[in-house]
Protein backbone atom coordinates (compact mmCIF):
# COMPACT_ATOMS: atom_id res chain seq x y z
CA UNK A 1 0.00 0.00 0.00
CA UNK A 2 1.09 3.09 -0.96
CA UNK A 3 2.02 5.83 1.68
CA UNK A 4 -0.75 7.56 3.23
CA UNK A 5 -2.69 6.05 0.57
CA UNK A 6 -6.28 6.35 1.95
CA UNK A 7 -9.10 4.09 0.75
CA UNK A 8 -12.90 4.11 1.06
CA UNK A 9 -15.03 1.23 0.72
CA UNK A 10 -18.91 1.57 -0.26
CA UNK A 11 -20.47 -1.94 -0.53
CA UNK A 12 -23.42 -3.37 -1.63
CA UNK A 13 -24.27 -4.97 2.02
CA UNK A 14 -23.08 -6.43 5.65
CA UNK A 15 -21.79 -9.55 3.88
CA UNK A 16 -19.33 -7.67 1.69
CA UNK A 17 -18.73 -5.46 4.87
CA UNK A 18 -17.96 -8.05 6.97
CA UNK A 19 -15.41 -9.99 4.32
CA UNK A 20 -13.53 -6.98 3.65
CA UNK A 21 -12.99 -6.20 7.35
CA UNK A 22 -11.85 -10.01 7.77
CA UNK A 23 -9.68 -10.28 4.68
CA UNK A 24 -8.20 -6.68 5.38
CA UNK A 25 -5.95 -6.90 8.14
CA UNK A 26 -4.66 -10.35 9.75
CA UNK A 27 -2.55 -13.12 8.36
CA UNK A 28 -4.95 -13.85 6.00
CA UNK A 29 -5.49 -10.70 4.45
CA UNK A 30 -5.45 -9.81 0.46
CA UNK A 31 -7.68 -6.66 0.18
CA UNK A 32 -6.12 -3.33 0.93
CA UNK A 33 -7.11 -2.09 4.14
CA UNK A 34 -9.55 1.16 4.03
CA UNK A 35 -13.30 2.08 5.86
CA UNK A 36 -15.90 0.16 4.72
CA UNK A 37 -19.37 1.71 4.75
CA UNK A 38 -22.69 0.01 3.35
CA UNK A 39 -24.21 1.82 0.54
CA UNK A 40 -24.94 0.52 -2.60
CA UNK A 41 -23.76 2.76 -5.47
CA UNK A 42 -25.82 1.26 -8.23
CA UNK A 43 -29.29 1.67 -5.89
CA UNK A 44 -28.74 4.44 -3.73
CA UNK A 45 -27.83 7.93 -4.02
CA UNK A 46 -24.62 9.80 -1.78
CA UNK A 47 -25.62 12.96 -0.32
CA UNK A 48 -23.34 15.34 -0.37
CA UNK A 49 -22.84 16.08 3.25
CA UNK A 50 -21.61 12.04 2.88
CA UNK A 51 -19.19 13.25 -0.35
CA UNK A 52 -18.24 15.47 1.49
CA UNK A 53 -17.15 14.28 4.61
CA UNK A 54 -14.77 11.33 2.90
CA UNK A 55 -11.39 13.37 3.40
CA UNK A 56 -9.25 14.75 0.20
CA UNK A 57 -7.55 12.64 -1.77
CA UNK A 58 -9.27 9.20 -1.12
CA UNK A 59 -9.64 6.48 -3.41
CA UNK A 60 -13.00 5.56 -3.39
CA UNK A 61 -13.93 1.64 -3.72
CA UNK A 62 -17.40 1.01 -5.16
CA UNK A 63 -18.20 -2.48 -4.86
CA UNK A 64 -21.58 -3.83 -6.07
CA UNK A 65 -23.48 -6.50 -7.63
CA UNK A 66 -24.14 -6.51 -11.37
CA UNK A 67 -27.04 -8.33 -11.48
CA UNK A 68 -30.02 -5.46 -10.42
CA UNK A 69 -29.24 -1.63 -10.21
CA UNK A 70 -29.00 1.71 -12.06
CA UNK A 71 -26.56 2.93 -14.22
CA UNK A 72 -28.28 6.56 -14.19
CA UNK A 73 -27.75 6.36 -10.25
CA UNK A 74 -24.15 5.09 -10.30
CA UNK A 75 -23.48 8.09 -12.99
CA UNK A 76 -25.02 10.38 -10.58
CA UNK A 77 -22.93 9.11 -7.76
CA UNK A 78 -19.97 9.36 -9.30
CA UNK A 79 -20.77 13.00 -10.70
CA UNK A 80 -21.50 13.63 -7.00
CA UNK A 81 -17.94 12.52 -5.68
CA UNK A 82 -16.35 13.88 -8.48
CA UNK A 83 -17.86 17.33 -7.35
CA UNK A 84 -16.19 16.81 -4.07
CA UNK A 85 -13.27 16.60 -5.56
CA UNK A 86 -12.99 12.80 -5.28
CA UNK A 87 -12.08 11.51 -8.21
CA UNK A 88 -10.70 8.44 -8.18
CA UNK A 89 -13.11 5.83 -8.03
CA UNK A 90 -12.84 2.18 -8.26
CA UNK A 91 -15.33 -0.08 -9.35
CA UNK A 92 -15.49 -3.63 -7.82
CA UNK A 93 -18.13 -5.82 -9.73
CA UNK A 94 -19.45 -9.05 -7.95
CA UNK A 95 -20.39 -11.34 -10.65
CA UNK A 96 -22.97 -11.55 -10.63
CA UNK A 97 -23.96 -11.30 -7.08
CA UNK A 98 -21.67 -11.79 -3.85
CA UNK A 99 -23.45 -15.06 -2.91
CA UNK A 100 -22.15 -15.96 -6.97
CA UNK A 101 -18.54 -14.81 -6.22
CA UNK A 102 -18.47 -17.09 -3.06
CA UNK A 103 -19.73 -20.32 -4.92
CA UNK A 104 -17.08 -19.77 -7.67
CA UNK A 105 -13.84 -19.26 -4.88
CA UNK A 106 -14.86 -22.02 -3.26
CA UNK A 107 -15.41 -26.02 -3.70
CA UNK A 108 -19.37 -25.78 -2.45
CA UNK A 109 -21.63 -25.98 -5.34
CA UNK A 110 -24.77 -24.26 -3.60
CA UNK A 111 -24.78 -21.00 -1.43
CA UNK A 112 -26.77 -23.03 1.14
CA UNK A 113 -23.93 -25.61 1.30
CA UNK A 114 -21.85 -23.07 3.30
CA UNK A 115 -24.16 -23.14 6.59
CA UNK A 116 -26.46 -25.44 5.80
CA UNK A 117 -29.58 -23.10 5.45
CA UNK A 118 -32.07 -22.37 2.84
CA UNK A 119 -32.37 -19.92 0.51
CA UNK A 120 -29.90 -16.09 0.15
CA UNK A 121 -31.42 -14.19 3.20
CA UNK A 122 -30.57 -16.89 5.76
CA UNK A 123 -27.07 -17.52 3.86
CA UNK A 124 -26.30 -13.81 4.51
CA UNK A 125 -27.71 -13.93 8.23
CA UNK A 126 -25.60 -16.54 8.90
CA UNK A 127 -22.46 -15.28 7.14
CA UNK A 128 -22.81 -11.74 9.41
CA UNK A 129 -23.27 -13.58 12.43
CA UNK A 130 -20.63 -15.71 11.97
CA UNK A 131 -17.81 -15.55 15.01
CA UNK A 132 -14.96 -16.61 12.36
CA UNK A 133 -15.77 -16.38 8.55
CA UNK A 134 -12.02 -16.22 7.67
CA UNK A 135 -11.98 -20.05 9.42
CA UNK A 136 -15.39 -20.80 7.86
CA UNK A 137 -14.26 -19.83 4.26
CA UNK A 138 -10.89 -21.28 4.86
CA UNK A 139 -12.66 -25.03 5.76
CA UNK A 140 -14.88 -24.60 1.83
CA UNK A 141 -11.34 -24.06 0.38
CA UNK A 142 -11.53 -20.60 -0.25
CA UNK A 143 -9.45 -19.35 -3.28
CA UNK A 144 -8.51 -15.83 -3.12
CA UNK A 145 -7.61 -15.51 -6.31
CA UNK A 146 -11.04 -16.27 -7.73
CA UNK A 147 -12.67 -13.78 -5.51
CA UNK A 148 -13.55 -10.23 -6.99
CA UNK A 149 -11.08 -11.18 -10.65
CA UNK A 150 -14.41 -11.85 -12.52
CA UNK A 151 -15.06 -9.62 -15.52
CA UNK A 152 -17.93 -9.71 -17.08
CA UNK A 153 -18.29 -7.80 -19.88
CA UNK A 154 -21.93 -7.70 -20.76
CA UNK A 155 -24.85 -5.84 -18.96
CA UNK A 156 -25.39 -2.10 -18.01
CA UNK A 157 -22.24 -1.58 -15.99
CA UNK A 158 -19.60 -3.33 -18.72
CA UNK A 159 -18.33 0.17 -18.98
CA UNK A 160 -16.72 -0.40 -16.01
CA UNK A 161 -15.08 -3.34 -15.97
CA UNK A 162 -11.50 -3.93 -16.29
CA UNK A 163 -8.88 -6.10 -14.32
CA UNK A 164 -6.90 -3.35 -12.88
CA UNK A 165 -9.70 -1.68 -10.12
CA UNK A 166 -9.41 -5.68 -9.05
CA UNK A 167 -5.55 -5.64 -9.12
CA UNK A 168 -5.98 -2.26 -7.30
CA UNK A 169 -8.08 -3.51 -3.78
CA UNK A 170 -5.23 -6.82 -3.64
CA UNK A 171 -2.20 -6.86 -1.64
CA UNK A 172 -0.71 -8.11 -4.50
CA UNK A 173 -0.94 -8.32 -8.11
CA UNK A 174 -3.23 -10.48 -9.43
CA UNK A 175 -1.53 -14.11 -10.87
CA UNK B 1 0.84 0.73 40.83
CA UNK B 2 1.14 -0.57 37.66
CA UNK B 3 -1.51 -2.65 35.80
CA UNK B 4 -0.03 -5.94 33.65
CA UNK B 5 -2.88 -7.45 33.09
CA UNK B 6 -7.13 -7.42 33.29
CA UNK B 7 -9.62 -9.75 32.44
CA UNK B 8 -13.06 -8.70 33.12
CA UNK B 9 -16.25 -10.40 32.72
CA UNK B 10 -19.52 -9.09 32.57
CA UNK B 11 -18.13 -5.55 33.52
CA UNK B 12 -19.85 -2.45 32.91
CA UNK B 13 -20.18 -2.75 28.98
CA UNK B 14 -17.19 -5.75 28.54
CA UNK B 15 -19.07 -8.91 28.02
CA UNK B 16 -15.44 -10.60 27.94
CA UNK B 17 -12.44 -9.03 26.97
CA UNK B 18 -8.27 -9.73 28.29
CA UNK B 19 -5.78 -6.43 27.93
CA UNK B 20 -2.36 -7.30 28.57
CA UNK B 21 0.13 -4.68 29.53
CA UNK B 22 3.21 -6.11 28.85
CA UNK B 23 5.06 -6.47 25.23
CA UNK B 24 7.71 -8.89 24.21
CA UNK B 25 10.75 -7.64 23.22
CA UNK B 26 13.12 -4.32 24.08
CA UNK B 27 12.03 -1.60 21.18
CA UNK B 28 15.46 -0.56 19.58
CA UNK B 29 15.30 3.43 19.83
CA UNK B 30 11.96 3.85 21.98
CA UNK B 31 11.32 7.29 22.33
CA UNK B 32 9.90 6.44 25.56
CA UNK B 33 13.21 5.35 27.11
CA UNK B 34 13.11 2.56 28.76
CA UNK B 35 9.86 1.17 29.72
CA UNK B 36 10.82 -1.49 32.44
CA UNK B 37 10.81 -1.39 36.15
CA UNK B 38 14.26 0.22 37.50
CA UNK B 39 16.90 -2.46 37.99
CA UNK B 40 14.56 -5.13 36.59
CA UNK B 41 15.30 -4.62 32.90
CA UNK B 42 13.20 -7.56 31.66
CA UNK B 43 10.10 -6.69 33.16
CA UNK B 44 8.88 -4.89 30.61
CA UNK B 45 5.33 -2.95 30.90
CA UNK B 46 3.24 -0.64 28.59
CA UNK B 47 4.62 2.73 30.15
CA UNK B 48 2.42 4.54 27.94
CA UNK B 49 -0.94 3.86 26.79
CA UNK B 50 -2.61 5.57 24.31
CA UNK B 51 -6.51 4.70 24.13
CA UNK B 52 -8.78 5.45 20.90
CA UNK B 53 -12.22 4.18 19.99
CA UNK B 54 -15.49 5.98 18.86
CA UNK B 55 -17.97 6.68 21.24
CA UNK B 56 -19.62 4.23 23.85
CA UNK B 57 -16.65 1.47 23.08
CA UNK B 58 -15.39 1.25 26.45
CA UNK B 59 -12.75 4.22 27.02
CA UNK B 60 -14.36 5.54 30.54
CA UNK B 61 -15.59 2.13 31.35
CA UNK B 62 -12.22 0.56 31.67
CA UNK B 63 -11.20 3.74 33.88
CA UNK B 64 -14.42 3.89 35.64
CA UNK B 65 -13.75 -0.09 36.09
CA UNK B 66 -9.89 0.36 37.18
CA UNK B 67 -10.97 3.11 39.78
CA UNK B 68 -13.15 1.00 41.58
CA UNK B 69 -11.11 -2.18 41.60
CA UNK B 70 -8.25 -0.23 42.98
CA UNK B 71 -10.80 1.13 45.67
CA UNK B 72 -12.61 -2.10 46.72
CA UNK B 73 -9.07 -3.24 46.87
CA UNK B 74 -7.97 -0.52 49.24
CA UNK B 75 -10.99 0.85 51.09
CA UNK B 76 -12.24 -2.53 51.16
CA UNK B 77 -16.46 -1.77 50.25
CA UNK B 78 -18.13 -4.29 48.64
CA UNK B 79 -20.27 -1.11 46.97
CA UNK B 80 -17.20 -0.81 44.45
CA UNK B 81 -17.69 -3.91 42.46
CA UNK B 82 -21.79 -3.44 42.86
CA UNK B 83 -21.25 -0.57 40.32
CA UNK B 84 -19.15 -2.43 37.36
CA UNK B 85 -21.59 -5.42 37.47
CA UNK B 86 -23.32 -5.39 33.61
CA UNK B 87 -25.49 -7.93 33.58
CA UNK B 88 -27.56 -8.75 37.36
CA UNK B 89 -28.83 -12.83 36.61
CA UNK B 90 -25.00 -13.24 35.36
CA UNK B 91 -21.79 -13.90 37.38
CA UNK B 92 -19.04 -10.95 37.27
CA UNK B 93 -15.22 -12.08 37.07
CA UNK B 94 -12.29 -9.65 37.39
CA UNK B 95 -8.95 -11.00 37.34
CA UNK B 96 -6.23 -8.23 37.57
CA UNK B 97 -2.28 -8.46 37.54
CA UNK B 98 -0.38 -5.41 39.06
CA UNK B 99 2.98 -4.20 40.19
CA UNK B 100 3.27 -2.51 43.49
CA UNK B 101 6.62 -1.15 44.31
CA UNK B 102 7.26 -1.69 48.41
CA UNK B 103 10.46 0.04 48.43
CA UNK B 104 13.45 1.66 45.72
CA UNK B 105 13.61 -0.80 43.50
CA UNK B 106 11.84 -3.45 45.18
CA UNK B 107 8.63 -4.41 43.25
CA UNK B 108 5.49 -7.10 44.11
CA UNK B 109 3.66 -8.45 41.13
CA UNK B 110 -0.20 -9.14 42.69
CA UNK B 111 -2.84 -11.69 41.16
CA UNK B 112 -6.16 -11.00 42.53
CA UNK B 113 -8.96 -12.85 40.78
CA UNK B 114 -12.71 -12.12 41.69
CA UNK B 115 -15.82 -13.52 41.29
CA UNK B 116 -19.30 -11.87 42.20
CA UNK B 117 -22.65 -13.29 41.67
CA UNK B 118 -26.25 -13.01 43.38
CA UNK B 119 -26.93 -14.44 46.33
CA UNK B 120 -30.34 -14.07 47.66
CA UNK B 121 -29.40 -15.42 51.12
CA UNK B 122 -26.51 -12.80 51.53
CA UNK B 123 -27.01 -9.61 53.07
CA UNK B 124 -25.90 -7.63 50.01
CA UNK B 125 -27.76 -9.50 47.61
CA UNK B 126 -24.28 -10.92 46.13
CA UNK B 127 -21.74 -13.56 46.91
CA UNK B 128 -18.13 -12.19 46.59
CA UNK B 129 -15.20 -15.07 46.32
CA UNK B 130 -11.50 -13.89 45.81
CA UNK B 131 -8.06 -15.48 45.08
CA UNK B 132 -5.27 -13.40 45.68
CA UNK B 133 -0.83 -14.20 45.28
CA UNK B 134 1.65 -12.21 45.29
CA UNK B 135 5.36 -12.82 44.42
CA UNK B 136 8.73 -10.70 44.72
CA UNK B 137 10.13 -9.83 41.81
CA UNK B 138 13.96 -11.03 41.41
CA UNK B 139 16.55 -8.76 38.81
CA UNK B 140 16.15 -11.18 36.19
CA UNK B 141 12.42 -11.51 36.23
CA UNK B 142 10.60 -10.75 33.60
CA UNK B 143 6.78 -10.40 33.72
CA UNK B 144 5.82 -13.76 32.44
CA UNK B 145 8.68 -15.78 34.17
CA UNK B 146 7.16 -13.82 37.66
CA UNK B 147 3.47 -15.12 36.85
CA UNK B 148 5.19 -18.86 36.86
CA UNK B 149 6.00 -17.43 40.87
CA UNK B 150 2.38 -17.02 40.95
CA UNK B 151 1.02 -20.86 42.02
CA UNK B 152 -2.88 -19.37 42.02
CA UNK B 153 -4.72 -22.31 43.27
CA UNK B 154 -8.21 -21.61 43.58
CA UNK B 155 -8.97 -20.97 47.27
CA UNK B 156 -12.17 -19.03 46.82
CA UNK B 157 -12.14 -17.26 50.44
CA UNK B 158 -14.69 -14.98 50.98
CA UNK B 159 -13.59 -11.23 50.00
CA UNK B 160 -13.34 -9.61 53.52
CA UNK B 161 -11.03 -12.25 54.73
CA UNK B 162 -9.41 -12.31 51.05
CA UNK B 163 -8.85 -8.54 51.22
CA UNK B 164 -7.14 -8.46 54.86
CA UNK B 165 -4.19 -9.90 53.03
CA UNK B 166 -3.71 -7.44 50.68
CA UNK B 167 -1.94 -4.54 51.26
CA UNK B 168 -3.19 -1.85 48.90
CA UNK B 169 -0.81 1.34 49.40
CA UNK B 170 -0.53 1.67 46.16
CA UNK B 171 -1.56 5.19 44.90
CA UNK B 172 -3.54 6.03 41.53
CA UNK B 173 -5.25 9.27 39.87
CA UNK B 174 -8.34 8.72 37.58
CA UNK B 175 -9.15 11.82 36.02
CA UNK B 176 -12.77 12.19 33.79
CA UNK B 177 -14.72 14.84 31.89
CA UNK B 178 -16.94 16.62 34.40
CA UNK B 179 -19.97 15.66 33.16
CA UNK B 180 -19.06 12.02 34.72
CA UNK B 181 -20.12 12.17 38.72
CA UNK B 182 -18.71 13.36 41.00
CA UNK B 183 -15.22 14.74 38.27
CA UNK B 184 -17.25 18.17 38.40
CA UNK B 185 -16.07 18.97 41.78
CA UNK B 186 -12.37 20.96 42.14
CA UNK B 187 -10.77 19.30 45.53
CA UNK B 188 -7.24 19.36 45.98
CA UNK B 189 -6.40 19.09 50.18
CA UNK B 190 -3.16 20.30 49.83
CA UNK B 191 -1.35 22.32 52.93
CA UNK B 192 0.11 25.61 52.22
CA UNK B 193 3.72 24.70 50.44
CA UNK B 194 1.53 22.50 48.37
CA UNK B 195 -0.75 25.28 47.37
CA UNK B 196 2.05 27.19 45.97
CA UNK B 197 3.33 24.32 43.89
CA UNK B 198 -0.22 24.08 42.68
CA UNK B 199 -1.28 27.38 41.94
CA UNK B 200 2.53 28.00 39.34
CA UNK B 201 1.20 24.32 37.81
CA UNK B 202 -2.53 25.97 37.66
CA UNK B 203 -0.91 29.00 35.76
CA UNK B 204 1.33 27.46 33.51
CA UNK B 205 -1.50 25.50 32.21
CA UNK B 206 -4.61 28.14 31.94
CA UNK B 207 -2.18 30.75 30.65
CA UNK B 208 -1.71 28.17 27.82
CA UNK B 209 -5.24 28.17 27.34
CA UNK B 210 -6.27 31.61 28.04
CA UNK B 211 -3.49 33.98 26.97
CA UNK B 212 -5.86 36.80 28.76
CA UNK B 213 -5.23 34.86 32.30
CA UNK B 214 -2.27 37.57 34.02
CA UNK B 215 -1.68 35.57 37.22
CA UNK B 216 -2.46 32.52 39.50
CA UNK B 217 -2.39 33.05 43.53
CA UNK B 218 -3.51 31.14 46.17
CA UNK B 219 -6.08 33.07 48.47
CA UNK B 220 -4.51 33.89 51.55
CA UNK B 221 -8.30 34.41 53.06
CA UNK B 222 -10.53 31.15 52.04
CA UNK B 223 -8.75 27.54 52.52
CA UNK B 224 -8.02 25.65 49.73
CA UNK B 225 -9.01 28.67 47.05
CA UNK B 226 -7.34 30.44 44.05
CA UNK B 227 -7.37 33.54 42.83
CA UNK B 228 -7.72 33.60 38.27
CA UNK B 229 -6.84 37.31 37.65
CA UNK B 230 -7.23 38.64 34.05
CA UNK B 231 -5.65 40.85 32.03
CA UNK B 232 -8.66 43.55 32.06
CA UNK B 233 -8.82 43.20 36.05
CA UNK B 234 -11.25 40.45 36.49
CA UNK B 235 -10.85 37.82 39.16
CA UNK B 236 -12.61 34.74 39.29
CA UNK B 237 -11.88 32.92 42.88
CA UNK B 238 -11.91 29.34 42.75
CA UNK B 239 -11.94 27.21 45.97
CA UNK B 240 -12.01 23.18 47.04
CA UNK B 241 -15.70 22.01 46.38
CA UNK B 242 -16.54 24.13 43.68
CA UNK B 243 -17.75 22.89 40.63
CA UNK B 244 -15.78 23.27 37.68
CA UNK B 245 -18.61 24.01 35.28
CA UNK B 246 -19.72 26.77 37.13
CA UNK B 247 -16.11 28.50 37.11
CA UNK B 248 -16.78 32.34 35.51
CA UNK B 249 -15.06 33.87 32.47
CA UNK B 250 -13.50 30.41 31.58
CA UNK B 251 -14.39 29.06 28.55
CA UNK B 252 -15.08 25.10 28.29
CA UNK B 253 -11.44 24.16 27.44
CA UNK B 254 -10.35 26.52 30.17
CA UNK B 255 -12.35 25.30 32.52
CA UNK B 256 -10.31 21.31 31.51
CA UNK B 257 -7.55 23.50 32.42
CA UNK B 258 -7.90 22.89 36.21
CA UNK B 259 -8.49 19.05 35.63
CA UNK B 260 -5.17 19.10 33.17
CA UNK B 261 -3.02 21.26 36.36
CA UNK B 262 -4.36 18.32 38.92
CA UNK B 263 -2.89 15.54 36.46
CA UNK B 264 0.57 17.91 35.72
CA UNK B 265 0.49 18.22 39.72
CA UNK B 266 0.25 14.83 41.11
CA UNK B 267 2.59 13.57 37.89
CA UNK B 268 5.57 15.86 39.78
CA UNK B 269 4.64 14.73 42.82
CA UNK B 270 5.53 10.47 42.21
CA UNK B 271 2.49 9.54 44.58
CA UNK B 272 0.17 8.30 42.51
CA UNK B 273 2.05 5.50 39.88
CA UNK B 274 -1.45 5.00 37.93
CA UNK B 275 -2.30 7.19 35.68
CA UNK B 276 -6.15 7.83 33.75
CA UNK B 277 -6.59 10.48 32.10
CA UNK B 278 -9.82 10.15 30.47
CA UNK B 279 -11.31 12.70 27.25
CA UNK B 280 -9.46 15.87 28.95
CA UNK B 281 -8.69 17.73 25.73
CA UNK B 282 -12.20 17.13 23.87
CA UNK B 283 -12.44 21.06 24.05
CA UNK B 284 -8.48 21.77 23.48
CA UNK B 285 -7.12 22.68 19.91
CA UNK B 286 -4.98 19.88 19.02
CA UNK B 287 -1.76 21.08 19.66
CA UNK B 288 -1.71 21.89 23.02
CA UNK B 289 -3.29 18.13 23.76
CA UNK B 290 -0.03 16.74 21.92
CA UNK B 291 2.20 19.19 23.84
CA UNK B 292 0.37 18.20 27.35
CA UNK B 293 0.50 14.34 26.39
CA UNK B 294 3.82 14.77 25.58
CA UNK B 295 4.85 16.75 29.30
CA UNK B 296 2.78 13.95 30.81
CA UNK B 297 4.60 11.44 29.18
CA UNK B 298 8.10 13.34 30.34
CA UNK B 299 6.53 13.31 33.90
CA UNK B 300 6.56 9.81 33.91
CA UNK B 301 8.74 8.07 36.80
CA UNK B 302 9.60 4.48 37.93
CA UNK B 303 6.85 2.13 38.37
CA UNK B 304 4.40 4.83 37.03
CA UNK B 305 2.28 4.25 34.07
CA UNK B 306 0.17 6.35 31.59
CA UNK B 307 -3.47 5.66 30.11
CA UNK B 308 -4.61 8.46 27.96
CA UNK B 309 -8.18 8.53 26.04
CA UNK B 310 -8.39 10.95 23.03
CA UNK B 311 -10.35 11.02 20.05
CA UNK B 312 -7.79 13.11 18.24
CA UNK B 313 -5.84 11.21 15.98
CA UNK B 314 -3.37 13.56 15.49
CA UNK B 315 -2.05 11.43 18.10
CA UNK B 316 -1.18 8.91 16.30
CA UNK B 317 1.23 10.56 14.30
CA UNK B 318 3.64 10.72 17.38
CA UNK B 319 6.70 8.48 17.49
CA UNK B 320 5.93 6.17 20.22
CA UNK B 321 6.20 2.32 19.72
CA UNK B 322 3.10 0.69 18.04
CA UNK B 323 2.62 -1.44 21.57
CA UNK B 324 1.49 2.39 22.51
CA UNK B 325 -1.96 2.56 20.86
CA UNK B 326 -4.78 0.85 21.68
CA UNK B 327 -7.79 0.65 20.27
CA UNK B 328 -11.77 -0.17 21.36
CA UNK B 329 -14.12 -0.89 19.18
CA UNK B 330 -17.66 -2.62 18.87
CA UNK B 331 -18.48 -5.81 16.80
CA UNK B 332 -21.71 -7.42 16.85
CA UNK B 333 -21.39 -11.45 17.37
CA UNK B 334 -24.58 -12.70 16.64
CA UNK B 335 -26.60 -9.94 16.82
CA UNK B 336 -25.43 -9.00 20.41
CA UNK B 337 -22.61 -6.10 19.87
CA UNK B 338 -19.41 -6.78 22.25
CA UNK B 339 -16.28 -4.41 23.27
CA UNK B 340 -13.23 -5.84 21.47
CA UNK B 341 -9.87 -4.44 21.80
CA UNK B 342 -6.63 -4.24 19.40
CA UNK B 343 -3.44 -3.07 19.95
CA UNK B 344 -1.49 -1.12 17.18
CA UNK B 345 1.75 -3.77 17.62
CA UNK B 346 -0.87 -6.79 16.89
CA UNK B 347 -1.65 -5.64 13.60
CA UNK B 348 1.67 -4.13 12.25
CA UNK B 349 4.72 -5.78 13.03
CA UNK B 350 7.51 -2.57 11.68
CA UNK B 351 8.09 -0.38 14.41
CA UNK B 352 8.77 2.29 11.51
CA UNK B 353 5.24 2.80 10.34
CA UNK B 354 2.96 5.83 10.42
CA UNK B 355 0.35 4.85 12.72
CA UNK B 356 -2.03 7.19 11.64
CA UNK B 357 -2.68 5.92 8.13
CA UNK B 358 -3.26 2.53 9.15
CA UNK B 359 -6.23 4.23 11.52
CA UNK B 360 -7.29 6.31 8.25
CA UNK B 361 -8.14 3.02 6.65
CA UNK B 362 -9.80 1.77 9.53
CA UNK B 363 -6.95 -1.01 9.88
CA UNK B 364 -8.17 -1.61 13.45
CA UNK B 365 -11.87 -1.48 12.76
CA UNK B 366 -12.76 0.58 14.74
CA UNK B 367 -14.60 3.00 12.54
CA UNK B 368 -17.97 4.48 13.62
CA UNK B 369 -20.91 4.03 11.20
CA UNK B 370 -22.50 7.42 10.14
CA UNK B 371 -25.27 5.80 8.22
CA UNK B 372 -28.19 6.89 10.31
CA UNK B 373 -26.52 10.36 10.49
CA UNK B 374 -26.23 10.80 6.60
CA UNK B 375 -30.39 9.79 6.56
CA UNK B 376 -31.43 12.54 9.11
CA UNK B 377 -31.31 14.83 6.11
CA UNK B 378 -33.92 12.13 4.23
CA UNK B 379 -36.43 12.51 6.80
CA UNK B 380 -37.15 16.45 6.03
CA UNK B 381 -36.77 16.03 2.25
CA UNK B 382 -39.82 18.05 1.21
CA UNK B 383 -39.26 20.68 3.99
CA UNK B 384 -38.17 24.19 2.84
CA UNK B 385 -34.39 24.88 2.75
Amino acid sequence: MAKNEVIQYFVEGECEQKFINSYKMGPCSFLKPGKVEILNMVNNRITKARARSIKQNTIVVFVYDIDKGNPTLLEENIRTLKECSLTKVIHVQSVKCFEDEVIRSTKIKKIDEMFSTQGKENFKTAFINHGDIVAKLKKVDFNQSLFWTTVFNDGPFSKYVSVSPLSFIRKSKIK
Amino acid sequence: MIIMDLKFQNVLGFKDIHFNFSYPRKIKNNTLGDECLNGIPNFRYKKVNIIMGSNSNGKSSLGIAIWKICMFLRNKESSNLFALLSDQADFMNIDIDYVSRIALNRYVLNRVRIRMEKEESSPSGFDIRMDYENALLRNDDTYESACLNLAMKAKNKDYIECLNDISCSDGWFISMPITETGFDDFVLNLDAKEREVFSKVLFKTLVTLDPNIQSVNVSSEIDDAYIVKYDDGKNTLVKSGDKISDIRYLSSGTKYGFLIAKVFYFLGKHKNGLFYVDELFSYINSDLEIAMLNTMISMLGDCEQLFFTTHNSEVLLLPFPLHSFLFLGKKKENGMALINYVCASDVEKRNNVVIKNLYDNDAFDISPDTKEIFEIEGLFENGEK
